[in-house]
């Protein structure tokens, strides 16, 4: 096993960095998953503009 | 299922604490959005499984093993006639060999008791090796096998054992000459047995009616190496984070990363006692988790990290004085 590289072969791609060793592709459904959080904390709350304005509904 | 909308002045009790229903409220349809993602996840699910399949690994037999490793199906039996396997050793729930795991001095493994009683030796080899017929000479083996004591079988296991784990690749046709007894013979018929396919049927047709119990053959395939060896290149060993990953590229299960992450740092990844380390560990952690509103310090991370604010912050943006 080398660190920091993506291991290739029958068994699939891996991430292997240390004790760190994770699938290519769990490791993309985690970041997924982090990109989805953020979205939902970042963006806008759907229909907020038909109210007009912030008001008393946030 | 909506609230309503209503700007009301936030009031607060006497100790300070704003009063939960002096907040303002804004229309939500939850049905809404339950069906919404519901469809989403849905079409979501079909268009993945259309392009990715799922993971189809052919199913393991006592036939592929004794093609692919042999020499190691002869090792398993001799060890199993020895009482040398994992599985022989192994305590409850199969026999009394051992204590198992044990949570400091709680043995925890032992509490469990002996439910699925197995003895390796006659269990594994002998029982489905009487099945065979038109097989004098294991006949007369397993004859002698049955006569013997209880140490002699063992020394004559061992011995045989000892001998394959110094030939050249573990071949029975290079062991050194000795006093094996029976052991050889019934050995090469184990083989024989395991490459016909019969072994799978004489190990799980003698425990149900619908020979659906697979608790002998797993025990038998994981006392060889053969199993560990093809979990290992498929990245799913104990010490390679394999709780988490399935076979090939697909998705595993990331979510069993802390569970699974234990077990790669020492000590637990030097003890015998992991599982029920690791067990303990968690239970600790999650105890805590439900305490946390109860805990100084942890239960203030919400002030320290406020979230909370980019969540609400327009409300906060109006009302700067709530700022913590």
């Amino acid at each position: 096993m080398r660190n920091g590289v993506v291991l290739m072969d029958s068994g699939g791609r891996y991430i292997d960095s240390g004790v760190i060793q994770i699938s290519l592709t769990n490791a993309i459904i985690i970041v997924a998953m982090i990109v989805v959080f953020a979205l939902a904390i970042l963006l806008p709350f759907p229909g907020r503009g038909r109210r007009g304005g912030r008001g008393g509904d946030s | 299922m909506t609230a309503t909308t209503a700007a009301r002045p936030v009031r607060r009790r006497s100790s300070g604490t704003p009063d939960s229903h002096g907040f303002p409220t804004r229309p939500y349809d939850l049905v809404k959005e339950f069906v919404v993602a519901l469809v989403v996840v849905t079409i979501l699910t079909v268009i993945l499984a259309a392009a990715f399949s799922s993971p189809d690994e052919k199913a393991m037999t006592m036939s592929d093993w004794a093609a692919a490793a042999p020499n190691d199906v002869v090792a398993t039996a001799a060890g199993e006639l020895a009482g040398t396997t994992t599985s022989a050793g192994y305590g409850p729930p199969y026999n009394t060999a051992a204590d198992g795991q044990m949570l400091g001095p709680l043995p925890l493994q032992k509490w469990g008791g002996v439910r699925i009683p197995v003895d390796s030796a006659q269990d594994l080899v002998v029982t489905p090796l009487s099945h065979v017929t038109g097989n004098p000479d294991l006949t007369a083996a397993l004859a002698t096998w049955t006569a013997a004591s209880a140490d002699q079988q063992t020394t004559w296991a061992s011995a045989y054992s000892d001998a394959l784990s110094k030939a050249p690749d573990g071949d029975p046709k290079q062991v050194a000459t000795g006093d094996y007894g029976p052991v050889p013979t019934m050995s090469e018929a184990f083989l024989t047995l395991a490459g016909s396919g019969g072994l799978e049927g004489a190990l799980s047709s003698s425990t149900t009616f619908y020979a659906s119990d697979q608790t002998r053959p797993l025990l038998l395939l994981s006392d060889g190496s053969y199993l560990e060896d093809q979990a290992r290149a498929r990245h799913l060993g104990g010490d390679q984070w394999g709780m988490m990953n399935e076979t090939g590229n697909y998705p595993g299960q990331p979510w069993m990363w802390l569970y699974t992450f234990w077990y790669q740092i020492p000590p637990f990844s030097t003890s015998d006692n992991a599982d029920a380390l690791v067990w303990g560990l968690m239970m600790l952690l999650t105890l805590l988790l439900v305490l946390v509103p109860f805990i100084p310090g942890l239960r203030s991370i919400p002030r320290w990290i406020p979230v909370h604010h980019l969540i609400w912050r327009d409300w906060y943006r109006d009302h700067p004085r709530r700022r913590a």
